[in-house]
């Protein structure tokens, strides 16, 4: 008898903590799903701005790239994959992305190792390195038009500050049309290009120098390494991170590169300086082939996102 | 409760400012008091509901929303939405309000991009409008205009007037010319005078060269300009008897006129007498450099004086004269009704939207200050007497006729218009082609991106 009593209440106890626990666990699940409800309603917004302003036009965007489309009414002519084989037999397209491609080369070799020097000479801290902190950026706070117009000026060969003091200082044989000569076009539009984003490669390596270990260049110090010594085995090599980030960072730049080209020269003289931007833009708006435009980007989007995976496979496997 | 209610009200006012931030812009809104308009019914059912319109144009003369603002004064009860773009990025954006189904209810065109816009139905047949009252209402719309130029903006539709039967869609705002601007003080320095044949032009040039200055001007967005002007010297009467002359394949683009009239320009660049950064300085670069004194003569319309008057300096003595004729033909003009006002086909506002485009082919505009330098696309327009100097030469000009706007159809189509400009023009000048190429090229556009297609 008092073990059946026994049972009875151990099985009953049992019950009420099951029951309890069973309480228990659907509170805790439900405070977790209000937890999360509020969570996703913080970033509902950005979910909408996501899914209107980019994920809708980029499938539309796929859509239109196989029709034959004149940007009015609906999409009637269907073309498969002709708009892509165009691009893929267009001389026009690879001059664009030579164009494109010899622009990243430039920013990366030349934007990325000045943007370096001014930050270590920062960091050394010369003379006025306060100063020239912010002197330095201004460039990368002023918009692109602006920044286009003011070279374009510097760059005219009658009025132009360039040629002028080229003329004054008796180099006049170098003057001469920067930005209708199609040898130097593409060269005056990547200087334009570079003086904007040296102060960024400038900012991004100053502060990361700034995080450098202290110890380490003490270190060097003690071991008897010269300046150019610390550079070339302590903070390069410190920095290597840095330098990959920054080259994906300018190759992504350098494929959207558009306002800097159209103020200065259009895409001008005979095609010159024309890039895949303001290639698709003519396309599209000039010549109203919005299929085509459209596959151009398609492809320019696979291409950028290939070159960025390949950067990070060959930067994993440096740093593994 | 508390911390989900601060959640939700963080949420709302996010979506609020996300929201407010894509709204369109107010429209400029009527500051002072209003005139009574002249058509009097207009105006009072204008009156009786706000009248909203949109108009967008690339016309310099309206690169401020002042054009706006005096319909709107004297047309109470209209709010007009005022945008203007430079010609470069114009027709790219007209083309995404035609794709978006938010077209102006009044807007410029031109040239082939007027073909195209009627071909694809966004403007209204404006035709049977032409016999109702002008915008003062004291004749009718059609008669206040200028026959040679009301001519001119019905042959700019030739190509497609068998499917439109000489049917208007938009009228002409100006009447525009293109000249030669010098500074008298300058040439009778060098020891010049104003050309009257092509051989006197280019002697002028190479004296001008050879005292220091670039002798004659070239704009990025008007290279096409100088074929088409050479292009009516040799071939316009031809043309002119049988306009489909190319596309009956009579005329070919290997024709050796129409090389000529290339070779014409490359001469010009080959001999140092075109400023070299044309290729892609646009006007108001090329403006800089002539107020700078250093270009001698800039060939350009009247929608480009105002900036140059305005800064110029005042020592400068400034005239205006005709280009003389390449092959020795009176020389005619480019022009004639260059740009037109439409009404958009999908505009909910038609009264309102025909009352504004016929305010802007009107005497009251034309008699406003701003419009001083430009040429009325209709008649009785009095003109200030001390332009004279300057619009001379404009006058002149169209006193020999305008050229067609397609003549030779090297720009028929907005495809070839943008291969042309960007690419045979300047790859000529910089000698990386020639004209047995570039006619090569030319043909097989005008086939696949034409005559294909119109079949």
């Amino acid at each position: 008898m008092i073990t059946n009593n026994n049972s009875k209440e151990a099985l009953a106890l049992s019950q009420v903590n099951q029951k309890t626990s069973l309480i228990k666990g659907k509170k805790i699940r439900k405070e977790k799903v209000t937890e999360n409800i509020t969570g996703l309603l913080f970033v509902l917004p950005t979910i909408i701005i996501f899914v209107v302003f980019l994920y809708y036009p980029f499938f539309n965007a796929v859509r239109i790239s196989f029709y034959d489309y004149s940007g009015i009414g609906p999409l009637k002519d269907f073309v498969g994959l002709a708009n892509y084989k165009k691009a893929l037999v267009d001389p026009n397209y690879y001059n664009a992305l030579f164009n494109i491609f010899k622009l990243i080369l430039i920013d990366a070799g030349l934007g990325i190792s000045i943007g370096f020097i001014f930050a270590y000479i920062l960091y050394e801290r010369v003379p006025g390195w306060k100063f020239f902190s912010v002197a330095l950026f201004i460039p990368y706070l002023m918009s692109m038009v602006v920044s286009g117009t003011i070279w374009k000026m510097i760059f005219d060969p009658t009025i132009g500050l360039l040629n002028s003091a080229l003329i004054s200082i008796g180099l006049g044989n170098l003057a001469r049309p920067w930005l209708a000569d199609p040898g130097t076009a593409m060269y005056a539009v990547a200087v334009t290009w570079i003086w904007r984003t040296i102060p960024f490669n400038m900012i991004i390596m100053y502060a990361n120098i700034l995080k450098m270990p202290v110890d380490i260049i003490e270190a060097s110090k003690i071991d008897g390494a010269s300046v150019l010594q610390r550079l070339r085995y302590v903070v390069i090599p410190y920095l290597k991170p840095t330098f990959s980030v920054l080259i994906v960072l300018t190759i992504t730049h350098g494929f959207r590169i558009f306002d800097t080209v159209w103020i200065m020269t259009q895409g001008g003289p005979a095609r010159a300086t024309e890039t895949i931007t303001t290639y698709i833009y003519r396309k599209a708006f000039q010549n109203l082939e919005f299929g085509y435009a459209s596959a151009i980007s398609i492809i320019m989007m696979i291409m950028m996102i290939s070159i960025v995976v390949i950067t990070n496979i060959i930067k994993r496997k440096s740093e593994g | 409760m508390k911390k989900k209610l601060i959640a939700l009200v963080t949420i709302l006012v996010m979506l609020v400012l996300t929201v407010a931030g894509c709204t369109p812009p107010t429209p400029a809104q009527s500051s002072s008091s209003s005139k009574p308009a002249d058509s009097k019914q207009e105006s009072k059912s204008a009156e009786k509901k706000q009248i909203k319109l949109k108009l967008a144009t690339f016309s310099t003369d309206f690169s401020t929303d002042w054009v706006a603002k005096e319909f709107m004064k004297l047309n109470p009860g209209y709010t007009v939405e005022f945008e203007f773009l430079p010609s470069a990025n114009y027709y790219g954006k007209i083309m995404t309000y035609a794709a978006s189904n938010e077209m102006p209810d009044v807007f410029f065109t031109q040239s082939a991009n007027y073909i195209d816009h009627t071909k694809k139905g966004l403007l209204t047949d404006l035709t049977s409008y032409l016999d109702t009252p002008s915008y003062e209402g004291d004749m009718k719309w059609g008669d206040t205009f200028i026959p040679a130029v009301l001519d001119s903006a019905r042959s700019i539709l030739k190509p497609i007037q068998s499917e439109l039967k000489g049917k208007y869609y938009a009228m002409p705002y100006a009447m525009t010319s293109v000249a030669v601007m010098y500074d008298k003080k300058l040439f009778a320095k060098v020891g010049i005078q104003p050309p009257k044949t092509w051989a006197e032009f280019m002697s002028n040039n190479e004296k001008l060269k050879q005292a220091g200055y670039i002798p004659f001007s070239l704009v990025t967005e008007w290279i096409d300009w100088y074929p088409r002007i050479f292009w009516d010297q040799y071939l316009g009467e031809e043309i002119a008897k049988d306009p489909t002359a190319f596309e009956t394949g009579k005329l070919t683009f290997s024709d050796k006129r129409v090389q000529q009239g290339l070779l014409g320009m490359k001469e010009m660049w080959d001999k140092g007498y075109l400023n070299e950064s044309g290729l892609t300085a646009n006007s108001q670069d090329v403006t800089n450099t002539f107020i700078q004194r250093k270009l001698a003569q800039y060939m350009l319309t009247p929608t480009r004086l105002k900036y140059l008057m305005d800064n110029a300096p005042k020592d400068m003595d400034l005239a205006t004269f005709v280009l003389p004729g390449i092959n020795g033909k009176p020389p005619k003009t480019l022009g004639g009704s260059s740009m037109l006002v439409g009404v958009s086909s999908s505009t909910k506002e038609f009264e309102g939207a025909l009352r504004l485009a016929k305010f802007l082919t009107s005497k009251t505009l034309y008699a406003m200050p701003e419009m001083k330098y430009q040429n009325a696309s209709i008649k009785n327009v009095k003109k200030d007497p001390s332009l004279d100097q300057i619009m001379k030469g404009y006058a002149d000009a169209a006193e020999n006729g305008f050229i067609p706007e397609i003549l030779v159809p090297a720009e028929i189509t907005p495809q070839m218009r943008e291969v042309f400009m960007q690419e045979i023009v300047p790859g000529l000048m910089l000698g990386k082609t020639n004209v047995d190429e570039i006619s090569k090229k030319l043909q097989e556009l005008y086939k696949t991106t034409y005559l294909d297609k119109k079949k």
